[in-house]
């Protein structure tokens, strides 16, 4: 079982009374661990609840047919998936334990292979039951065998990596042709949720890069009959990621007569968050998401990761935890 | 702030709207419905959910050539729908005319 076992003494928090980590037991072993909920004003943080409990990502496969510059899944080569049976047994443990607040299915391409995406996804609501958060991101390719998961209705977000609102240029982009904008409008109208769609797109300097810009992407959205849009900072994980990165506060600001800001977040310098709701020319409303993180320097557990090696570690390739 | 630039929203709604009914409730009630989800704070979510309810009465007040839809007006007709006393304005406002109908049909 997962218990509390110490307060950590570093970092502390500036104006708030409790560490900003503590040591966590998971499967025997301590584990530094975050120890404050996200703060909406960046001073003032509040304890976390005693009983912790992290989301997992679960990588499916390491193959992606897309190849964009910015993401770490690019150029993966191999197709390594992963072993269902190993898989079950770690949702199991991580089901014991109570670990688990919510469940990200990424990748690679978590569609490519869509009989054991479906299977994963049956395997999850049948260990944590229907009620979990479990979302998934996408290239969209194959999200026209979307009707093929049994488990659809219990799916609380579909994220769709969508990085520019002109297909062509969106083409460029992921260095492959995508799923037009079209195929995915009918998936739109077709899924029961309405909700359950989201674009997720990438600020980047020489694409969507201004207020203007995502405007027009929001406008697209409103016409793709997507509810939300995603917009995500780049993570400088290599020399175009950082050369391409815009902070989304350059994009999205107060004075944005066409911007309601709804709420915002941060984990100290590590992420941090802000929500609203645009309206168009045509007086159509379109929420959205913007978010930046950097884990670099981050030295405490924010999240399990099982990856297509079938290996669960701290965090995407962190520590590797022993469940056994 | 907030509340001033989310009365523009519902301002622009109303306005782009004001010839068709149906389409200005659902429209009002889908920023309303993205307000909550988004947790926003709620006296900006209950006053869109007011808005929306009581959009057959706004629409009718902007679309009245005796009640002279400006913008001035508007923003009272907002505050008094805020503050829960809507039809008490309107009768204040415009005590000769027909008030029976104020939430169902034109006011004057």
């Amino acid at each position: 079982m997962s218990e509390i076992i110490t307060q950590s003494s570093l970092p502390q928090s500036d104006s708030t009374d409790c560490d900003a980590t503590r040591y966590y037991n998971f499967f025997g072993n301590a584990y530094k661990t975050r120890n404050t909920l996200c703060s909406s004003d960046g001073i003032n943080y509040e304890r976390m609840p005693e009983k912790l409990q992290l989301p997992l990502t679960i990588c499916p496969t390491s193959y992606c047919d897309a190849s964009c510059r910015f993401c770490i899944a690019k150029n993966t080569g191999k197709k390594a998936t992963v072993d269902l049976k190993k898989l079950e047994y770690a949702l199991e443990r991580l089901k014991q334990a109570e670990a688990i607040k919510k469940i990200y299915i990424k990748g690679g391409e978590p569609f490519y292979d869509i009989e054991l995406l479906d299977n994963i996804l049956k395997m999850i609501f049948d260990i944590f039951g229907s009620s979990l958060y479990v979302s998934i991101t996408t290239n969209g390719n194959n999200l026209k065998s979307i009707d093929k998961l049994r488990t659809l209705e219990y799916i609380s977000k579909i994220h769709i990596s969508r990085h520019h609102y002109d297909d062509e240029v969106n083409n460029f982009i992921f260095g492959e042709n995508m799923i037009p904008s079209s195929e995915i409008k009918q998936i739109a109208v077709s899924v029961p949720d309405k909700d359950m769609l989201v674009f997720n797109c990438m600020l980047l300097k020489d694409f969507i890069n201004t207020t203007r810009e995502a405007h027009r992407f929001m406008d697209f959205a409103i016409d793709t009959h997507i509810k939300k849009v995603a917009f995500m900072s780049c993570t400088p994980i290599n020399e175009y990621s950082k050369k391409q990165f815009i902070h989304f506060d350059d994009i999205f600001r107060q004075d944005d007569p066409d911007i309601l800001f709804t709420n915002g977040y941060c984990d100290y310098d590590f992420c941090r968050c802000i929500s609203g709701i645009y309206l168009s020319s045509k007086a159509k409303s379109e929420s959205f998401y913007a978010r930046y993180t950097n884990t670099d320097g981050c030295d405490y557990l924010r999240g399990f990761v099982y990856e297509s090696d079938n290996f669960l570690r701290s965090d995407f390739s962190g520590e590797i935890i022993n469940f056994q | 702030m907030d509340e001033i630039k989310l009365m523009s929203f519902i301002e622009n709604i109303m306005e782009t709207n004001k010839d068709d009914e149906l389409n200005m409730k659902k429209e009002l009630s889908e920023l309303a419905r993205k307000l909550r989800n988004d947790n926003a704070p709620s006296n900006l979510v209950s006053f869109a959910e007011d808005v929306a309810k009581y959009s057959k009465g706004l629409s009718n007040y902007i679309r009245c050539d005796k009640c002279s839809y400006n913008k001035e007006d508007f923003s009272d007709v907002i505050r008094a729908i805020r503050s829960n006393e809507f039809y008490e304005w309107i009768h204040s406002r415009y005590s000769g005319h027909d008030l029976k109908n104020a939430y169902n049909g034109c006011f004057a």
